[in-house]
């Protein structure tokens, strides 16, 4: 599936809805779109790329089973629908762009079954032969045995001496509430996190994300309206979404170990693919100094 | 033993044990750190449950040897269970507070617990407990992301990295028990009715404590304790009633120490609202995902012109400081030759 010619499981055309701010009704964006779905790096890729910039806008890891795609019955003036997460509560509002309405339904059953299929390969490949059939779009040209990679398998919890308690796994739900992550993502992050041995001696010596993050190095960035509305979402549910709480966030000690924790398990260079999630180059799992330059990279792409 | 790498390590934190005693389904007690077990701290905590006692492990217990207690071994009126996992000992010790009272209501989940393991002897009480899906998972929710908590500790010091054990202290039966689960069953410290167990456990953790080198103050003591919220109410409740008997009697001047008191009580009822507030939110932070956040504080910072490059610049000679910080403790440490390398070093406690 690595070859420079992968065309995607499937496409269709879409464009975007928001959720109008402090309502429960979404509005669709105009801008043409498409959505498709690939699999990268044994891992299901939502995207939505921009048609007129071909910009890819949304890059959505979808886990086996994680995730449905459903029409919004509420929705009588087009065709609306919300990708919903089973883990999460997070949801995601596209609208059909296709100008015949006859694929409709298999566009979702469709998108279902990728979703399904990385969960029970051999169901996949039957709903997929069957697929062909009836789908004109190009579609997965050969038959993808599409397989989470084994280092998202839900993981074994990992044995280690008894005696030694910094180095056993962590098995916990993450509660990933309106984060670009869902919790099942955070769990295996978590398995993932658990399984590592990082050379203690090395990871001392190295640069660690909370000496860049300190209080003081944040709190101007708040007088930024615009930096605080993209922090709002990632802050947890009950806060209140004010500068002062971010910054009040900012000095706690579980923000301080979250920084010490994500510094470790950047050090550990596994956590690539889900990096990617934001975007990031490929070297953005590559240790704490790799994170922060494909950071800046990406910074210095968006300006130009 | 091999699923120990299911039970995260979770801070040893009133707010967190408050939380997980909740989060089993057990109604109307809480965890309070004490910070001296002298008679006016634990008379003002009543009822207390029981006392849990945490301290450096240094593979040998000092006070075991010495420990003139009895061990009962076949005691049926007591839950003891032996420690299989390291990681799961503070909600052990918990456990064993808990399951021993006569009036804590343990909510539907602990009761078939108890009933379930009655029989069972000591070491398959702890695979029990081990093995409870409940229990782990409530525990579970409590842990940190980050599973490397001695990141920050000394590299080399990995073959004598410090254990931290859980012991509790509870009255059953009218006599004060010690439930260690590295003990082959519960001591008995000798009869002490009522609440005069409270004055007998004082002497026997100081002796403990005493027991270690100079210089270690890794002692840790949380009691558990009846919802101070409901018992400030219920004083309440009973001095509004005096007064107003007092009042009926002799107008509505009279008993201004109880107008005092009441008014002292409901003080300290905003003080406890505040703190189970401040608590319910550590512990929502203790399971944010905060790494978009994170990320989008970066790409914040990074968009302008060199304030990330000049930030991580900063980082960078903070690492270095801190590692060169780290290095001469270490060698000050190796020239007094004391065992206690790092001591003094301010690290959290977790279990």
């Amino acid at each position: 599936m690595a070859s420079a010619t992968k065309l995607p499981l499937l496409e269709f055309k879409a464009g975007r809805c928001f959720r109008t701010t402090g309502t429960d009704t979404v509005k669709p964006d105009p801008t043409k779109g498409l959505v498709y779905l690939e699999e990268e790096d044994g891992l299901m890729h939502f995207f939505w790329k921009n048609r007129i910039s071909g910009e890819i806008e949304d890059d959505l890891i979808l886990f086996p089973g994680d995730a449905e795609l459903i029409a919004v019955p509420q929705c009588t003036t087009g065709r609306v629908v919300m990708l919903q997460f089973k883990s999460s509560s997070q949801k995601l509002f596209y609208w059909l762009q296709e100008v015949s309405t006859a694929r409709d339904q298999i566009i979702l059953q469709h998108v279902n079954s990728l979703i399904h299929s990385q969960e029970d390969e051999e169901e996949y490949l039957d709903e997929d032969a069957a697929m062909e059939d009836v789908e004109a779009t190009p579609v997965a040209d050969s038959a993808p045995a599409i397989a989470p990679s084994a280092a998202f398998a839900p993981a074994a919890p990992v044995a280690s001496s008894t005696t030694n308690p910094t180095t056993t796994a962590p098995a916990a739900a993450g509660v990933a509430g309106g984060s670009a992550l869902t919790a099942q993502q955070m769990d295996q992050l978590r398995h993932l996190l658990g399984g590592l041995q990082v050379p203690q001696q090395q990871q001392r010596s190295n640069l660690r994300l909370d000496h860049i993050l300190t209080p003081g190095a944040v709190a101007p960035l708040l007088n930024n309206p615009e930096i605080c509305a993209a922090l709002f979402p990632h802050l947890p549910e009950s806060s209140e979404r004010t500068p002062e709480e971010i910054q009040a966030i900012v000095r706690t000690p579980q923000f301080s170990q979250a920084l010490v924790s994500l510094s470790t398990a950047l050090e550990s260079g596994q956590l690539g693919p889900l990096l990617r999630q934001f975007g990031l180059g490929p070297n953005a799992g590559n240790g704490v100094e790799g994170f922060l330059s494909s950071i800046l990279e990406q910074a210095k792409k968006d300006k130009n | 033993m091999a699923d120990s790498g299911n039970w995260c390590l979770i801070e040893s934190d009133p707010g967190v044990f408050t939380g997980l005693i909740k989060g089993i389904g057990v109604s109307g007690v809480q965890v309070e750190e004490i910070y001296s077990i002298d008679k006016e701290t634990l008379e003002d905590l009543k009822p207390v449950h029981g006392l849990i006692f945490l301290f450096k492990w240094q593979g040998r217990d000092p006070a075991s040897a010495t420990n003139q207690a009895p061990i009962e071994y076949e005691n049926p009126d007591i839950f003891f269970a032996q420690q299989v996992i390291t990681n799961a000992c503070a909600t052990q010790a918990i456990l064993s507070i808990l399951l021993n009272s006569r009036t804590i209501e343990l909510g539907e989940e602990l009761s078939n617990f108890k009933t379930f393991v009655s029989d069972f002897p000591a070491e398959i009480k702890g695979h029990a407990i081990s093995n409870s899906d409940v229990i782990r998972a409530v525990h579970n929710s409590f842990a940190r992301s980050d599973p490397f908590i001695n990141e920050m500790g000394d590299p080399n010091s990995k073959e004598k990295e410090d254990l931290f054990h859980f012991i509790a202290y509870t009255p059953i039966n009218g006599c004060l028990y010690e439930l260690d689960g590295l003990q082959e069953g519960p001591r008995n410290h000798g009869p002490a009715e009522g609440d005069a167990w409270l004055e007998k456990v004082g002497p026997i953790i100081q002796e403990r404590m005493a027991r270690y080198e100079g210089g270690e103050i890794r002692f840790n003591l949380m009691a558990v304790v009846d919802d101070r919220i409901k018992v400030y109410q219920e004083k309440v409740a009973a001095y509004e009633a005096q007064l107003k008997t007092l009042q009926d009697k002799e107008g509505a001047d009279a008993g201004a120490w109880l107008k005092g008191e009441i008014e002292n009580l409901r003080g300290d009822i905003v003080k406890e609202e505040g703190k189970r507030e401040k608590q319910a939110r550590e512990n929502k932070l203790r399971r944010h995902n905060f790494i978009p956040m994170i990320y989008e504080i970066l790409k914040g910072l990074a968009q302008e012109e060199g304030r990330l490059e000049g930030l991580i610049e900063e980082g960078r000679t903070r690492a270095k400081a801190e590692a060169e910080n780290a290095k001469q403790r270490k060698a000050a440490a190796a020239a007094a030759g004391g065992d206690d390398a790092g001591a003094e070093e301010d690290v959290d406690m977790y279990d």
